[in-house]
């Protein structure tokens, strides 16, 4: 009776070895939270007919909220534990690249023939020395929102092309009342808002960091970027074409102003559109959208994400026929749709659901001009320090000179660019 | 062997109930305490997983000592920290005096008074940061209806007016605490000795100053420990209100600790700083502690 017991005690233990055995192949997929239910239902379809393709599989689609990605990521990929497939934005990238956990996705890129047709912008962010670590699957642009109607009323003919043209446009909506306080201001500064304000370096031909030797290098201290930084500091300081509070302002706080009417310009995102309709459906039929202005050149962020592939994979053909799945014309277009994002592939970006929106048409052609931040390992720190925010402020409350404001903040991210 | 069991019996029995209370504190604060002190001397970057930490010796402690930011922030938090004790305490004890006064109404207040200090300071810092918003705050609205201007004011654009607006709710979470211990230990003064103070002719200022404080004053000196020792290292609302912001003018201690180990990712040098902490709350409730005992030689 006690042999049999025992029998049955180690059967009973072995059973789900025999399971797992004759389990299927599981496939191991991290996407961002896209706290959006149409996004969930669309790839809980795509992992559906990845399985109706490859029976085998069993598709493990796990959703990562982004405040905690880092820490998941990191932690799984230390302890060998890291996804097949895995969504990465483009700040992330290169940290993962650099610890060299990432494979190499250039020969799939190739047979899938999207070789020419990936966003340059989110691309950036996923080439290391000459190897591509991600694909880029969606991207997005931010581009000038602007008052129709107050643009109109102060004889505006076109929307602002140049720097100059902008300060100059800006200036001609502002409005006082007779008592001297302002009733309408004509920009939604954002002191905490890198990612709109960082892009006038790019367009005045500088550079937010580099790569000499093989080491990063900050490009804060250029003359190329004090000029810049100078001319957005001034909006503020010099011109006050915003409220003294915008010092703090986020996107959402800048967004807000615009959606109640307190100011006329925004740098914003396709994404951002919803929301201001939300807060003040009014405002819908007097947005209008045109590019960011430039100096010497033309450019704006793009922000967005990769799909990647871990190294620890143990079934990366299989991983990467996921990727491949995702980056088809039909996940492509859909996932854009919803997340008010653009695809990944060049190609697609020219769809006619893009093309036939006045105001998408426009955050497309931006795209144009997309550019990434540093793809540099230490560039995760410097934005959690918010190293450009804390030298725009100390400039906004004259703690410190533009020039020494920037040499603070290029010493800083020297430091940090290489850990 | 006899011996030993009675040995044993007699003395182990008070260990043995000891132990699980020595064990948490020895698995929840000395581990971690010792694990710093150790890490303050060894560079560890979390960008660099895979590399042991090295050891620096004093190196951490003195890039610390040497950066100018260090001392503007130790600056920051002894100001800040100071002002919120004392607003704390006096708050706490005028609030305790109260709640001992017998008057209609005194339930109510003193739930009012506990409400603040039971929402987490999280959820506290949040909603406080709606109601000083620029744009759609109530505070700025409720001032401006009052007929002061205050539309689209700044609350967190300038760093004396961004401490004392997260002073303010501090001191709203912290002060409660220290009301409720007052009016206990207010309570155990028997009424015998007042009525005798009374009789002796001592007015109500006297029986408060003369009585009532120097009765309280263990009490009162463990509390203004404890209160030091939380706005010292005061971390959550100032996190979520100002992210040490603008500029970094509200850095304190623990955001600056947080920011070195999370943002920098500079593990070796954060617990440096956070042992630079310990080291000054540490003299402070020593300095605290012979200040009271040599009250007690005087008497």
């Amino acid at each position: 009776m006690k042999k049999f017991a025992l029998f049955t005690f180690v059967l009973v233990l072995l059973l789900p070895l025999l399971g797992t055995a004759m389990a299927k192949t599981s496939l191991e997929v991290w996407i961002m939270q896209p706290g959006n239910q149409d996004v969930e239902k669309l790839l809980a379809q795509a992992k559906a007919d990845f399985q109706a393709k490859n029976p085998e599989v069993e598709v493990n689609l796990q959703f990562v909220p982004w405040l905690s990605a880092w820490q998941k990521i990191t932690t799984a990929v230390a302890g060998g534990e890291a996804p097949d497939v895995c969504e990465l934005g483009t700040t992330m990238t290169p940290f993962y690249a650099d610890m060299g956990a990432l494979l190499d996705m250039t020969k799939y890129v190739q047979a899938w023939g999207y070789a020419k047709d990936l966003d340059p912008g989110v691309l950036e962010s996923a080439v290391m020395d000459e190897k591509l670590f991600g694909v880029p699957w969606y991207a997005g642009a931010r581009a000038l929102v602007y008052r129709k109607d107050w643009f109109a009323e102060a004889g505006i003919k076109s929307p602002p092309k140049t720097w100059d043209e902008f300060l100059a446009a800006a200036k001609a909506i502002q409005q006082v009342d007779k008592n001297g306080k302002v009733i309408r201001y004509g920009f939604a500064f954002q002191g905490n808002g890198r990612l709109t304000w960082l892009p006038f370096i790019w367009q005045n031909g500088g550079e937010i960091g580099y790569k000499k030797d093989g080491k990063w290098v900050s490009g804060m201290n250029s003359p190329e970027a004090i000029e810049a930084i100078r001319f957005y500091a001034d909006l503020l300081l010099k011109h006050k074409l915003s409220p003294e509070a915008s010092v703090t302002w986020s996107a959402l706080n800048a967004r807000q102003a615009f959606a109640l009417g307190t100011c006329g310009m925004l740098i914003e995102g396709p994404w951002g559109l919803p929301p201001i309709y939300n807060a003040n459906p009014e405002i819908a039929s007097k947005i209008g959208v045109c590019l960011l202005p430039g100096k010497k050149k033309m450019a704006t962020f793009v922000g967005g994400s990769n799909l990647v592939v871990f190294k620890q994979s143990r079934q990366k053909d299989l991983a990467a026929e996921f990727v491949h799945l995702l980056m088809g014309d039909k996940y492509q277009l859909e996932l854009a749709k919803m997340l008010k994002f653009f695809p990944g592939r060049v190609s697609l970006q020219d769809d006619t659901a893009f093309k036939s929106d006045p105001i998408l048409k426009v955050f497309a052609e931006q795209m144009k001009y997309g550019r990434s931040l540093p793809a540099a390992p230490g560039w995760g720190s410097i934005e959690k320090l918010d190293v450009p925010g804390v030298m725009l402020q100390k400039i906004l409350t004259g703690q410190m000179s533009v020039e020494q404001a920037a040499a603070w903040a290029a010493e800083k991210m020297n430091d940090l660019f290489n850990p | 062997m006899v011996a030993l069991r009675v040995a044993l019996k007699r003395y182990g029995f008070p260990y043995a109930l000891l132990l699980p209370a020595l064990l948490g504190v020895g698995i929840l604060t000395l581990y971690p305490l010792l694990n710093t002190f150790w890490l303050s001397f060894h560079r560890y970057n979390l960008l660099r997983l895979g590399q042991a930490p090295v050891f620096t010796g004093l190196e951490n402690y003195r890039r610390i000592f040497s950066d100018e930011f260090f001392w503007f922030v130790l600056r920051n938090t002894g100001l800040f920290a100071g002002g919120c004790v004392l607003a704390t305490m006096a708050l706490g004890v005028g609030v305790g005096c109260l709640l001992n006064v017998p008057f209609r109404g005194r339930t109510i207040l003193g739930v009012a008074v506990l409400l603040p200090w039971v929402i987490p300071k999280v959820a506290a810092g949040i909603v406080w940061k709606w109601i000083y918003d620029d744009q759609y705050g109530i505070l700025n609205f409720i001032l401006t209806k009052l007929g002061f201007d205050f539309q689209g004011f700044s609350w967190f654009s300038s760093a004396p007016i961004a401490f004392l607006a997260v002073g303010v709710v501090v001191v709203g979470q912290s002060f409660p605490f220290i009301a409720l211990s007052i009016l206990a230990g207010l309570q155990a003064i028997s009424p015998e000795i007042m009525e005798a103070a009374a009789g002796d002719g001592a007015g109500p200022w006297q029986r408060f100053t003369l009585v009532t404080l120097p009765m309280l004053k263990g009490l009162l000196l463990i509390l203004t420990i404890l209160s030091t020792v939380w706005d010292f290292k005061v971390f959550d609302q100032i996190f979520i209100m100002t992210e040490g912001g603008p500029a970094q003018s509200t850095y304190v201690m623990g955001i600056y600790a947080w920011m070195t180990a999370f943002g920098e990712m500079q593990m070796g040098r954060a617990a440096a700083i956070a042992m630079v902490m310990f080291a000054i709350l540490a003299v402070i409730t020593l300095i605290y502690l012979r200040i009271a005992r040599s009250g007690e030689g005087l008497e």
